[in-house]
């Protein structure tokens, strides 16, 4: 007898045992079913064969409607629990997708970066490489985290010597008006200091004092999802700016995001303290 | 509605009981059957990773009613001498099962949120489903909670 058919065999009695008895014991037996065909690396292909055989043998000798309803049901209910294995397994497949995808896209930015800083210019000509940084860090935490915007900001030591960098989604104009507010840029300083970062749900940053006056002066802002942010560091431990990442439809920013951006931040400090910025 | 089920985990029998309360709960908080295994699904795996690495634990389980949403939390706790390195037991991959990504991180990918406090005195995973509510049901919500009109 193959692996398949032992399978089948089994898939078969379990389900006989469930539409017999009922009951969370004989579902459990489903449960441990799809475990032991993910474990013996069998395709959901031939799980759905082998319900599909045990639902056909358990409905041929019956002659009635109403049973036959009943059996179709509970072998629905019987045939869920087997393939929740299944559903743990492709959830951890997309999980693993989705961190190959990012983690590409993340060495790619890092190139750029690099190239970027390779081919900058000297310090005496930095407020055009500054520009550029910004809105290159801008862009890609932005497209990294999948937020709706981001904003960089960089405070320098002399008057006059700071400078920003924006990135929203394409069409909606509002950000640029937003983003623009003191009062946004101000958020940044609720990152504690020595934190790498900072990541609120959008309840979270309604309630904090700091809001009320941005609310009034842009209610939009109290619709983000979600707020994230981390600072940029200085080696010496003073503060040269922030990233901070606006409203990210679905959960919301998570620790994979908050890496990332931290990564940026760290990137982007380096890169402006070997140009000859310094924190105001 | 009960909101709180107590289910000690002392061999894979104990499963059953823990499951079938962690159904018991979501049902009467209206998640899906769908999600309902799901729950039941990620409930056993933890319940089975304490008889694999343990042997003794309990399982609290317990139904949260907020304004807009349902959660179903699961706190499952036990004294062995605790997980060495959380990250790696949460890694895709990482399982005495060949790697398929069942056991801890299986539960964490059909829960929404997933915490696990470890150390030499023991093991807590704290996890819970959530559901929110639609539009009639915050409608009736609303409705239940007025105060009855005199007419």
């Amino acid at each position: 007898m193959t692996e398949g058919e032992r399978f089948r065999e089994a898939y078969a009695k379990g389900l006989r045992g469930y539409l017999l008895v009922g009951g969370e014991g004989q579902l459990r037996i489903a449960y441990e079913l799809g475990r032991t065909a993910v474990a013996e690396e069998l395709g959901v292909l031939e799980l759905a064969d082998a319900h599909h055989g045990a639902l056909v043998a358990a409905v041929r000798a019956e002659r009635s409607g109403d049973e036959i309803e009943r059996i179709t049901r509970a072998a629905g209910d019987f045939f869920r629990e087997s393939l929740s294995a299944f559903e743990m397994v492709q959830r951890g497949f997309r999980e693993a997708r989705e961190g190959a995808v990012t983690a590409r896209h993340h060495a790619a930015m890092v190139r750029r970066l690099s190239d970027l800083l390779a081919d900058g210019p000297l310090p005496g000509d930095r407020e055009g490489f500054t520009d550029e940084l910004l809105v290159l860090i801008a862009e890609e935490a932005r497209e990294l985290a999948e937020a709706l915007a981001c904003l960089v900001t960089v405070a320098g030591a002399t008057p006059g010597s700071s400078a920003a960098g924006a990135s929203w989604e394409a069409g909606d104009s509002g950000w640029s008006e937003l983003l623009a507010h003191a009062s946004v840029r101000a958020l940044a300083d609720l990152v504690p200091r020595g934190s790498r970062a900072l990541r609120l749900r959008g309840d979270e940053l309604t309630a904090i004092p700091a809001m009320h006056a941005l609310a009034l002066e842009a209610p939009r802002a109290t619709a983000w999802r979600s707020w994230l942010a981390a600072p940029l560091w200085a080696l010496d431990g003073c503060r040269l700016g922030a990233i901070q990442l606006f409203d990210k439809p679905g959960p919301g920013f998570s620790q994979a995001d908050e890496d990332v951006v931290v990564h940026l931040a760290q990137m982007a400090s380096a890169a402006l303290e070997r140009r000859g910025w310094t924190a105001a | 509605m009960g909101d709180e089920a107590r289910v000690p985990i002392a061999s894979d029998a104990d499963m059953v009981p823990a499951r079938a309360e962690a159904r018991a709960l979501a049902e009467d908080l209206g998640f899906s059957p769908t999600d309902a295994t799901l729950i039941a699904t990620a409930v056993s795996e933890i319940a089975r990773n304490i008889v694999s690495h343990v042997g003794l634990g309990e399982i609290v389980m317990t139904a949260i009613v907020e304004p807009d949403r349902r959660g179903l939390r699961v706190v499952a706790s036990d004294e062995g001498p605790g997980i060495r390195d959380i990250e790696k037991a949460l890694e895709h991959g990482y399982t005495s099962r060949k790697g398929l990504g069942l056991g801890l991180p299986g539960a964490r990918r059909l829960m929404d949120d997933f915490d696990i406090a470890s150390s030499s005195g023991g093991t807590t995973v704290t996890m819970t489903k959530w559901r929110f509510l639609d539009e009639l049901e915050r409608l009736r919500e609303r409705r239940n909670s007025r105060p009855a009109e005199r007419g």
